[in-house]
């Protein structure tokens, strides 16, 4: 079964270490602005963790035109195929997230790509505010009910 | 080394510039960072016993090797300065996220010299860092000067800032990071007042490298395991705070009251972190990279209405115990002013403490301390907070701290001090090993330097009976060497709960690539232990400042499951210099100097 | 399936697979300069040469241009194709002296720039991928123009192109770094035409053309941050549903 990312904002207590197991996991520095997870917080401790949603419709992949960004369908993950990437950010401009960003140096599209079905976000969480989990219809509907918009953009792209 | 960005940024406030410099690498393997780093670097950059408010004095703010990395609880920053309460090297450590966002920045260490003409701040963003003017600041606290700072800067970066208290000198002013964090104790605050520096703000995008990535993964998921099995850092911390605690020292009769003159608070469970979570909080929350989450997003309520974060289990003795308060409004309250004009809360609630201690002895007079200040005088705790921020009325006398304000009405019996700054929250007449650490710790009456109450009380790693001493000086040397390594490296002191020095020594040596064993970790804050201690001898201290208040070796406790009992700190004393290989004068032999490669700081 | 060898190694390749493709899924690096995984390719460097050989007969092909019909036994390093290479290098060096990666390439292959013909230096090789990238994003606004000598990649009439966007993937795939631009705040110069770079309102960095958002498809009303601060964005707005639901 595909498993997903699914988070908890109630239960995170904003202690970034999704963040850095991100970018150590992927780009092996512990470094906070190169995450593909970030967590927001606010007032009265309320934090919110974000990352790709995999959108079944992703406008990423809609927009990109060199075929760099592919969906496993094994995982449904859309991942980034570095050397097919052309630097163009198209999939940055169109991603109504921002859950996709241009990697200056790397001169490549960098996102969430489950760590190749091993999230170390997840692995990390001390509070298990994001879950790696199996597909079921349970989660599922959590995640689509995470944003609002989310569900307005696929529509849009429908 | 990875682990550093091996720049620290030297700013020299009188003559307004900034400029980069390499970090001197073999300082930071030997010292760590944070604290052991800023004490080695004020050491050698300024000479013994500076005016702490003169421009001679530098102002370190120091990381250390795991601050910024996925390390256990790595949001950690130090303050290093000469201390204007007391004299001593103060170094105050702080959580948050400023810390780590000064490495993402491309920085170790920023040294604040001299002094400005007028009111500054730093602004750093990666590697741009400029002083701009901060004449619109001055005056304001610290959640106006945050917000205005974020405003018109990054709204992700870091803010570090002091209130209208450090403004205004007050002697435990302290630096306040990220709305809540606080470099609390020794007035570090005030130091930054003197230096017409009100802010710094930090925006980083870099990274922090890391040596040996799977090594270094391993051993954070060693420590993250050793600290989801623990039952103060995976339980009691997290579902109550630091504040779990008032419930605990009141059942083992050491909660000081009433500023010492008894140990046990009838209803000290009405401030405890069982009612704090019940009722007065939101939701626990974590400084950077902390799976601990100790900290309270909290409110109160009534004519003390606010929010805030906190309040520590410190504060909360502080007014409420030992000021013979148990309203949880007036408490939170209290705390919650300190942290926005940037005040350190134990010594603001034990200062207030004595000042009640003189009032009913009749020492001060209504007119004089502006209130009836009896012990449980809550409108009067929470007005004098404001009042010795801005030096008001006799604000201006609390703001000098409880040992200068017993001197001068005539009691300083009162101050519950030791070389001059307030003790916390563990009576030492009931927990003989913790008295041992106030008498002897390098900043005066200061419980997180050698933090025996995991031990003695909480039983961790192994519980030790309260009142026994003769084992007491090995582990009182023990903890303070381990404590000194943790705050050094970056990490928090509550990780200790958990991790030993060999978990510490495995995340160093992943995160910086290079092999650091258990005993060199233990052998580093050994090392940052003892010149710190050196400071102390070249500036002044003696033996005769290893000590408590006469009241804690002449009252014995009144009441409760301690009742009768002083502290042996004198009995205590002599073994501890021998466990710490001292002269009998305290004094740090030369062959122990040596041993711990401190030869260069030997002389006079 | 069909059976080749590979520097006397045989291996299964699919039918129809470009030979630099199957050596590279083997383990074995051709180098290549025009060739790019995301676009069309075109053969242009010839730098990825290989000799073939088909029942007894050898010779000299690009390997990016050559696909697996055949058996066929491959030699991808012998000394033809390293003169073949030298050959491809030594004109490349002639003209660009200064590509670093010309300059390695050299340096692994023993070439040495010949004064003698030397030409006027030039980072462009004329490998085509910028002008197959800008076409490939739909934006078409460089190609290769002139012949010969003269032959380089233009705007139409040297002049600024309404069509380009300034999204910059030209100078990414450029693999010589021949192809650079201007930024400065709010601020991007290239091929002839400067861009407003709009600024987050957020963060206040830099971050996208308003050409870039438009070719993109983003909505008007939806293009004030740049990608971290929309997504701050996203969160706050998480917030204000999960109270209102609640």
């Amino acid at each position: 079964m595909e498993k997903i990312l699914i988070t908890s904002p109630e239960k995170c207590i904003g202690c970034g270490t999704c963040e850095l197991a991100c970018s150590l996991a992927h780009n092996g520095e512990c470094r906070p602005a190169i995450a593909r997870v970030n967590v927001f917080r606010f007032a009265k401790g309320k934090n919110v963790p974000m990352m790709c949603f995999q959108c079944e419709e992703a406008a990423c992949m809609a927009v990109c035109k060199t075929k760099a960004l592919v969906r496993d369908e094994k995982t449904g993950v859309v991942n980034v195929d570095a050397d097919k990437c052309i630097g163009c950010r198209m999939c940055v401009m169109a991603c109504p997230f921002g859950n996709i960003a241009f990697d200056r140096v790397a001169k490549v599209a960098i996102k969430c790509n489950h760590c190749d079905g091993e999230p170390m976000c997840a692995e990390f969480c001390p509070t298990a505010a994001i879950e790696y989990v199996p597909a079921d219809t349970a989660t599922l509907n959590r995640k689509k009910e995470f944003s609002a918009k989310m569900k307005q953009a696929l529509e849009e792209v429908k | 080394m990875a682990g550093w960005t091996e720049t620290i940024l030297r700013v020299n406030l009188t003559e307004g510039t900034v400029k980069k410099e390499a970090l001197d690498m073999e300082a930071a393997k030997k010292y760590l960072g944070c604290r052991g780093l800023g004490v080695y670097y004020y050491m050698k950059e300024v000479k013994p016993g500076v005016d702490p408010f003169g421009p001679e004095n530098n102002l370190i703010f120091a990381t250390g090797v795991l601050t910024g990395t996925m390390g256990s609880s790595t949001g950690r920053y130090e303050v290093v300065t000469r201390s204007p309460l007391n004299g001593v090297l103060a170094g105050s450590n702080s959580g948050g996220y400023w810390g780590p966002e000064l490495k993402y920045a491309g920085y170790d260490m920023i040294i604040f010299e001299g002094q400005s003409p007028r009111p500054v701040y730093l602004n750093i963003y990666n590697g741009t860092a400029e002083l701009c003017d901060a004449s619109d600041l001055w005056g304001k606290n610290v959640p106006d000067t945050t917000a205005a700072l974020l405003a018109k800067h990054d709204p992700d970066a870091k803010v570090a800032c002091i209130g209208p208290a450090g403004e205004n000198r007050v002697l435990f002013a302290n630096i306040m990071n990220d709305d809540h964090r606080a470099a609390g104790r020794s007035g570090v605050g005030a130091v930054m007042g003197s230096k017409n520096l009100k802010a710094v703000v930090v925006r980083g995008t870099k990274g922090v490298k890391i040596g040996d990535k799977d090594k270094f993964l391993a051993a954070v998921r060693e420590s993250r395991r050793l600290l989801k099995e623990n039952a103060v850092t995976s339980g009691g911390l997290p579902a109550f705070g630091t504040n779990v605690l008032v419930n605990i020292l009141n059942s083992v009769g050491s909660l000081p009251t009433r500023n010492f003159n008894e140990s046990h608070f009838e209803t000290a469970d009405k401030v405890g972190g069982e009612s704090l979570a019940a009722t007065r909080m939101y939701k626990n929350k974590a400084c950077a990279f902390c799976s601990v989450g100790c900290g309270r997003v909290a409110w109160s309520e009534g004519k003390y209405a606010g929010e805030g974060e906190g309040p520590e289990y410190e504060s909360v003795w502080s007014f409420g115990p030992d000021c013979g308060i148990d309203d949880i409004d007036a408490v939170n309250k209290a705390n919650f002013l300190c942290n926005e004009l940037g005040i350190d809360t134990i010594t603001m609630g034990s200062t207030i403490a004595a000042a009640m201690d003189l009032y009913e002895m009749g020492a001060v007079s209504r007119e004089e301390a502006g209130h009836e200040l009896k012990f449980g005088n809550a409108d009067a705790l929470v007005d004098l907070v404001e009042a010795t921020a801005y030096r008001r009325g006799f604000g201006n006398e609390l703001a000098e701290g409880s040992f200068r304000l017993g001197t001068k009405y005539g009691h300083p019996e009162v101050s519950m001090t030791v070389k001059k700054q307030e003790m916390p929250a563990y009576d030492p007449r009931g927990i003989q090993g913790i008295g041992l650490n106030y008498a002897t710790s390098n900043r005066g009456g200061c419980h997180v330097r050698g933090y025996t109450i995991s031990p003695e009380i909480l039983g961790l790693p192994e519980k030790l009976d309260q009142q026994s001493i003769v084992e007491k000086p090995a582990w009182v040397k023990g903890f303070q060497d381990l404590t000194a390594a943790v705050d050094s490296a970056g990490m928090c002191l509550f990780t200790t709960f958990a991790l030993g020095a060999p978990a510490i020594a495995n995340e160093i040596t992943g995160a910086s690539g290079t092999e650091y064993t258990g005993d060199d970790v233990a052998t580093a804050g050994e090392r940052i232990y003892n010149l710190e201690r050196l400071y102390n001898l070249k500036v002044g201290f003696t033996k005769a400042d290893d000590t408590l208040p006469q009241r804690m070796y002449n009252d014995p406790i009144s009441s409760g499951p301690m009742k009768g009992n002083v502290s042996r700190v004198p009995e205590m004393l002599p073994h501890y210099y021998e466990a710490r290989g001292w002269d009998e004068n305290g004094v740090p032999t030369p062959e122990k100097l040596e041993a711990l490669g401190l030869q260069e700081f030997m002389a006079d | 399936m069909i059976e080749i060898t590979i520097n006397g190694t045989p291996i299964e390749v699919e039918k129809g697979t470009v030979l630099l493709h199957a050596a590279k899924e083997n383990g074995v690096e051709i180098p290549t300069l025009c060739n790019h995984e995301g676009l069309n390719r075109e053969g242009n460097c010839r730098l990825c040469s290989v000799e073939i050989t088909e029942n007894g007969r050898s010779k000299i092909v690009a390997s990016c241009m050559f696909p697996v019909t055949r058996s066929i036994s491959v030699e991808t390093d012998n000394e033809r194709v390293k003169r073949a290479r030298r050959t491809v290098l030594q004109l490349l060096i002639n003209r660009n002296p200064k590509s670093p990666v010309i300059q390695q390439l050299c340096s692994e292959y023993g070439v040495k720039r010949e004064e003698r013909f030397a030409l006027e230096p030039d980072l462009c090789i004329r490998c085509g991928r910028c002008v197959r990238a800008c076409e490939t994003n739909g934006t078409k606004a460089i190609e290769l123009v002139g012949r010969g000598f003269d032959r380089h990649v233009a705007t139409p009439y040297e002049t600024e192109s309404d069509a380009c966007i300034g999204c910059l993937s030209c100078a990414t795939v450029c693999p010589t770094g021949k192809i650079t631009y201007d930024e400065s705040p709010g601020k991007r110069k290239i091929w002839h035409k400067e861009f407003d770079v709009l600024k987050c309102a957020r963060c206040g960095i830099y971050f996208a053309t308003k050409e870039m958002l438009d070719w993109a498809g983003r909505p008007e009303n939806d293009r004030a941050y740049c990608d971290h601060c929309q997504k701050y964005i996203e969160s706050v707005k998480f917030l204000t549903e999960h109270e209102q639901n609640k």
